[in-house]
């Protein structure tokens, strides 16, 4: 299982990294930023097999994948 | 052992010489500490580069020959953000291609020296032949508000003296600088004495001392920022777009550009009593005053011993430093005497700041002489006759 | 190139290479200029290049931004002149880095004749010239590398002039590291750019970027999608190229005519400038 960490002050919501999914994991979410546009999200997580494309091809430096952790209680 | 300035000696060769007005301004590079010069051919400066090609590699620096004088501007520019002293040389075609890249310098704060032994223009005019019609241009040929500063020796030997003045200059405001000669000038030999390092003084820019807090372009009390050159560290960033104290650019501010842009003038401007230099001969019991400058001046000094036997009260101001412009030295002859006669080799450039600075105080009479020929003695003496006549 | 391996994250090359307070950057929805960025830092990073000794150098329009963004000495110049920036750089300090950010009307229209006679002197310099067929600051002119029949704001009636094929000029020039890349696929350029870096004298590596704002949106290509999949299916490698010439039939030949190609089309040892001087000096020198 992977997850994202957008950095939102530099993200512009351009779509590229949901364009170039391969495994079609992402999505645009609903939701603004405080930059007043819709970023992308991780709707797919099992789906998402880590390839790091969208992080490589990000223009903003604004996303990053990394492998989920479990946390035990 | 030999030490680097013995090399540079070694590397000019006699201390006495029989030499060409651009010898002489390559010479006082390399006794100024230059070690880098990028140029292209053009006459009559294509000597200065000649000089410079054959010293450098000798001791150690670099000469590169650029595909036009765009080209040498900007890499002077670049060069000198190493931390070395740079300088390149030129004529009227190649200052006009050159003022793109000398605002760039005076936007950035770079230090280097650009010669220009002049040619009469427009155009191609008479490249062989001496001029100084790029005067105006020197002060207002690249766009903008800005200050330049630009000296004119009048012999070979101030020719030398000067580039080192320049290049102190240079570092010491971080400013580009402009030595004009002209085709006569710069083509002309006259014995050259080559002085020991004891004779002049050498100015090093100001560096940084501290990565901690350091700001580029915040400038110090005299408004000159502390420099740090490329590659140690510092992390500069340099642009021609109005920019705030860390460098960065800012160009939609209105505040912001005109702090920087005065502040660049400011720091010229503020400073003139250290920058301004110039000669008075007969200054005293004057009747009429020549304001000459460059060549032209060393027939004007012969005029006036020869005026006085005549019983014309004769003076002249010699203006080396044409920009900035002396206004306060010329306007307190104004209130000495009855007329001036300002002779130039163009159809009246530097007249106008004269007048300017006159204030119409005393009537100012231009002597222009185009097409390559110096103003003889005998001409300047029937100007003052004329001006006598119409004064007295 | 074992190194790109152990790619660091997006979130530690921010940390290391970026001047944050640049951020974020100017360019519009879809722009490619960000990639080009991107890539550049992952190859400075495989090869661990200091950046206190790298110098980042460009001339005006859009890609020449690209230099205020690296945490590095960078210098914004005049436009076009950025080459002859840098070649004063180089050969006053040949021991510092010197990587050029330059646009197709930068480097190749105005920049021309300094691209022209700094491949000839071959300065080792590593020119990244960001390709995207007009002028995008300027709101979006003819460029040189305009294709032929496109529109712009100065060609409303469509461009009559022939394009330059700027790695053709490079080669011919005998630049010694030559490349082309589109930037949908990230590992090649960062493989090249990190090659170029390491090419003792001039590596041009050319980088097709899309520009949907000021050349797509005139050209049937503004959205997002659509211009980046036009790369996709208007590029092809040049051993993909050469093959199919070869052994391809016509109608797969035929096919092949408004191709772009991508690659490394020159990669040879020749002395630098810096070398050549170097070695003049040592004859000389007192």
């Amino acid at each position: 299982m992977h997850v994202i960490e957008l950095n939102e002050h530099w993200c512009k919501g351009c779509r590229v990294c949901v364009f170039h999914c391969p495994t079609k994991s992402l999505r645009i979410a609903s939701r603004f930023t405080m930059r007043g546009i819709h970023p992308p999200e991780l709707v797919e997580a099992e789906r998402c097999n880590g390839c790091r494309l969208c992080e490589l091809l990000c223009p903003d430096f604004a996303i990053t994948v990394m492998e989920a952790v479990s946390v035990n209680a | 052992m030999s030490t680097h300035r013995d090399r540079l000696r070694q590397a000019m060769g006699d201390k006495v010489q029989f030499v060409q007005g651009d010898d002489a301004c390559a010479y006082g590079a390399i006794l100024a500490g230059c070690t880098f010069f990028a140029g292209y051919p053009i006459t009559p400066a294509t000597e200065v580069a000649e000089r410079m090609a054959e010293i450098l590699p000798k001791i150690e620096g670099c000469y590169i020959q650029m595909e036009d004088e765009i080209a040498s501007m900007g890499a002077i520019v670049g060069a000198s953000w190493t931390g070395v002293k740079t300088m390149t040389a030129t004529s009227g075609p190649g200052f006009s291609l050159m003022q793109e890249n000398l605002g760039y310098a005076i936007m950035t704060e770079t230090p280097c020296v650009i010669v220009n032994v002049q040619r009469s223009g427009p155009s191609t005019g008479q490249p062989t032949l001496g001029a100084y019609g790029d005067m105006m241009q020197a002060r207002w040929g690249t766009h903008g508000d800005h200050e330049i500063i630009m000296l004119c020796p009048a012999s070979v030997q101030e020719a030398m003296e000067l580039t080192i003045v320049a290049f102190n200059l240079a570092e010491a405001y971080r400013t580009p600088v402009l030595v004009f000669i002209d085709g006569e000038l710069g083509h002309m030999r006259e014995r050259l004495v080559i002085p020991e390092d004891d004779e002049f003084e050498l100015v090093e820019r100001t560096c940084a001392t501290s990565r901690e807090g350091y700001r580029p372009f915040a400038a110090d009390e005299n408004l000159v920022p502390a420099f740090a050159p490329f590659g140690a560290g510092f992390r500069t960033y340099v642009t021609g777009l109005t920019h705030n104290e860390a460098g960065l650019p800012r160009s939609a501010s209105a505040p912001i550009h005109d702090q920087l842009v005065r502040r660049l003038a400011d720091k010229i401007l503020r400073n003139t009593d250290q920058i301004i230099r110039y000669e008075e001969f007969g200054a005293e019991e004057c009747e009429i005053a020549i304001i000459a400058y460059g060549i032209t001046a060393r027939a004007c000094r012969d005029v006036v011993e020869e005026g006085r036997q005549r019983g014309l009260k004769v003076g002249l101001l010699r203006l080396i430093t044409i920009w900035p412009f002396p206004d306060e030295v010329v306007a307190r002859w104004a209130t000495r005497v009855q007329a001036i006669l300002v002779p130039e080799m163009n159809l009246g450039q530097i007249v106008h700041p004269i007048r300017e600075a006159v204030a119409g105080r005393c009537p100012v009479m231009l002597q222009s002489k185009i097409g390559g020929e110096l103003h003889t003695p005998t001409e300047l003496i029937d100007a003052l006759e004329e001006l006598r006549c119409q004064v007295c | 190139m074992s190194g790109l391996l152990k790619l660091k994250t997006a979130a530690e090359l921010r940390q290391i290479y970026l001047r944050h307070e640049m951020f974020p950057t100017i360019f519009c929805d879809g722009c490619g200029l960000g990639n080009v960025l991107n890539y550049t830092l992952w190859a400075l990073d495989e090869l661990q290049l200091d950046l206190d000794r790298t110098v980042f150098v460009s001339g005006i329009g859009c890609s020449s931004r690209l230099s205020g963004y690296v945490n590095a000495d960078g210098m914004h110049t005049t436009h076009g002149r950025a080459l002859a920036f840098a070649s004063g750089i180089k050969a006053a300090q040949p021991d510092l880095n010197v990587i050029v950010f330059t646009g197709d009307g930068d480097g190749s229209g105005i920049g021309g004749n300094h691209l022209l006679h700094t491949i000839r002197r071959n300065m080792d310099l590593t020119v990244i010239l960001v390709n995207n067929f007009t002028y995008g600051m300027t709101g979006g002119q003819v460029a040189p590398t305009t294709p032929i029949d496109s529109f712009s704001t100065t060609t409303p009636y469509g461009n009559i002039e022939y394009p330059l094929d700027i790695c053709a000029l490079a080669q011919t020039l005998g630049a010694p590291y030559v490349a082309r890349w589109m930037i949908n696929q990230p590992y090649p350029p960062i493989k090249s750019i990190a090659q170029g870096i390491q090419k003792r004298g001039f590596a041009l590596i050319e980088m097709l970027v899309p520009c949907p704002t000021a050349y797509g949106r005139r050209n049937g290509l503004k959205q997002l999608e659509t211009i980046w999949q036009w790369y996709r299916d208007h590029t092809i490698l040049i051993d993909d190229y050469e093959h199919i010439m070869h052994f391809g039939s016509p109608e797969e030949r035929a096919a092949l005519h408004d191709k772009i190609k991508i690659g490394v089309f020159q990669d040879y040892e020749r002395e630098s400038f810096e070398e050549r001087w170097a070695t003049l000096v040592e004859q000389v020198k007192l």
